[in-house]
């Protein structure tokens, strides 16, 4: 069964206890993320976008509210139901890259399927694959430190496609880059997301993704200030 | 089916593990010889103990034959060697509190963790034993030689399984903590974090 939204949130509150104030990071958002499109989540710094991003990726429990993935909802899971959901329904690209410095590119990309259990011969395939995929072919056995930083956050994305996952998390994926190797980047998204349909939501500052997104979420203070959309996605539904 | 599953898992954890000691391999070499020098200096006794059929007194623990002070000495080693590995280990932790992280964030169970940090405690703890074996017996060769009474093989087999347990149990008791305390590490957190 094919659900029409990959991402359902529901009334979603997280706050944090600051010493003797409460921040609202994120005050009562009700968002949903359609099937194969590319949302990107926009707001100054502060405005609890790595909130939202660590909430729909089930890193962190929020206050109130609901977070369904494909119908599941992750507030009710364990922690081994978690780790199987991460896995295998969501995939991360970070500001930071965060590949593990003692893997080759192949051996990082290869590393979820691991966890998910997959076979040696299915995942260098899937790997090799993935890499050929994001301009890495000839890059299979450099390690990330022999690797510049364009071509480690395309590690990132290979990786993050690794398991075929339902939506693809990025927080801040053009943060650490320069002009155009960010631009690179997102080009590169935005083709994997037409070809391959894979859903993208993208937490960012970076006013060179407005352009290639279907829709855009404004955040302030943890609130939805807007969205808009583009394209086909005329009504969005909030 | 499940089987060949778990062994592919463990296979790839042994290599995960073994470039993580080697990536830290003057840290991991010292743990490894401390635990050397420690199980060194128990099996040495016990092989020499044995060899001059020495008199024991302990009852509770025979399979040492060590006398009260050697066990004493054994014992403060042993504790010595605890701090060191543990010490080290949760260095080598904190060191990969992001990359833990990440892949706890990529899926990776506390059980695959746990097991991984199990297979790096072990490696140590086998080579480190193996090692304080081959210093144990190569120091008592001289020993002897003076007394002109040489060990059975028997007893140097027991030795060597003596001093590989001893290194793994007490590699393995050094670990406890910091594998706990990676098991605990949340993700959200660890991502944030900056070295």
């Amino acid at each position: 069964m094919v659900y029409k939204y990959v991402v359902e949130t529901i009334n979603l509150t997280k706050y944090y206890h600051l010493g003797s104030s409460i921040i609202r990071a994120i005050d009562d958002v009700t968002l949903n993320i359609y099937r194969g499109e590319y949302l990107s989540i926009m707001g100054p710094s502060g405005s609890g976008k790595t909130t939202l991003f660590n909430l729909i990726g089930g890193l962190d429990k929020p206050t109130s509210g609901k977070v369904f993935i494909d119908n599941i909802d992750i507030s009710k899971l364990d922690a081994y139901e978690l780790a199987w959901l991460r896995c295998r329904k969501i995939g991360y690209i970070f500001q930071t890259f965060n590949l593990i410095p003692v893997f080759t590119a192949i051996e990082n990309v290869m590393l979820p399927m691991i966890f998910a259990g997959k076979i040696k011969r299915e995942r260098l395939e899937k790997a090799k694959q993935l890499l050929e995929k994001v301009g890495l072919g000839d890059r299979l056995y450099h390690k990330p430190m022999e690797l510049s930083g364009g071509q480690q956050q395309r590690v990132a994305i290979a990786r993050a496609l690794a398991n075929d996952p339902s939506i693809v998390l990025a927080d801040e994926p053009t943060g650490n880059l320069d002009l155009n190797t960010g631009l690179e980047i997102i080009k590169l998204l935005r083709a994997l997301n037409r070809e391959r349909n894979v859903t993208i939501f993208c937490a960012t500052h970076d006013y060179k993704i407005i352009e290639v997104s279907d829709r855009i979420v404004w955040l302030r203070n943890g609130k939805i200030e807007r969205v808009e959309a583009k394209k086909y996605i005329e009504k969005a539904s909030l | 089916m499940q089987k060949i599953f778990a062994n592919f898992m463990l296979r790839d954890l042994f290599h995960i593990a073994l470039e993580n000691l080697l990536k830290r391999s003057l840290r991991s070499l010292l743990a490894i010889f401390s635990i050397a020098l420690s199980t060194a200096l128990i099996s040495s006794m016990n092989l020499i103990n044995t060899s001059l059929s020495t008199k024991t007194n302990h009852s509770y623990l025979p399979f040492l034959n060590l006398n009260d002070y050697q066990l004493f000495t054994s014992v403060i080693s042993l504790i010595v060697c605890i701090i060191v590995i543990f010490n080290s280990t949760l260095i080598s932790i904190m060191e990969r509190y992001k990359e833990i992280g990440t892949m706890k964030c990529l899926g990776a169970k506390s059980s695959l963790l746990l097991t991984l940090f199990i297979i790096e405690s072990s490696i140590i703890g086998i080579l480190g034993g193996t090692m304080g074996f081959v210093i144990a017996s190569l120091l008592s060769i001289p020993f002897f030689i003076f007394t002109n009474i040489f060990p059975s093989a028997f007893s140097y087999l027991l030795s060597f399984i003596l001093s590989i347990s001893i290194s793994l149990i007490v590699s393995l008791i050094a670990t406890i903590y910091p594998a706990y305390y990676a098991i605990r590490i949340n993700p959200a957190d660890a991502l944030r974090f900056e070295v």
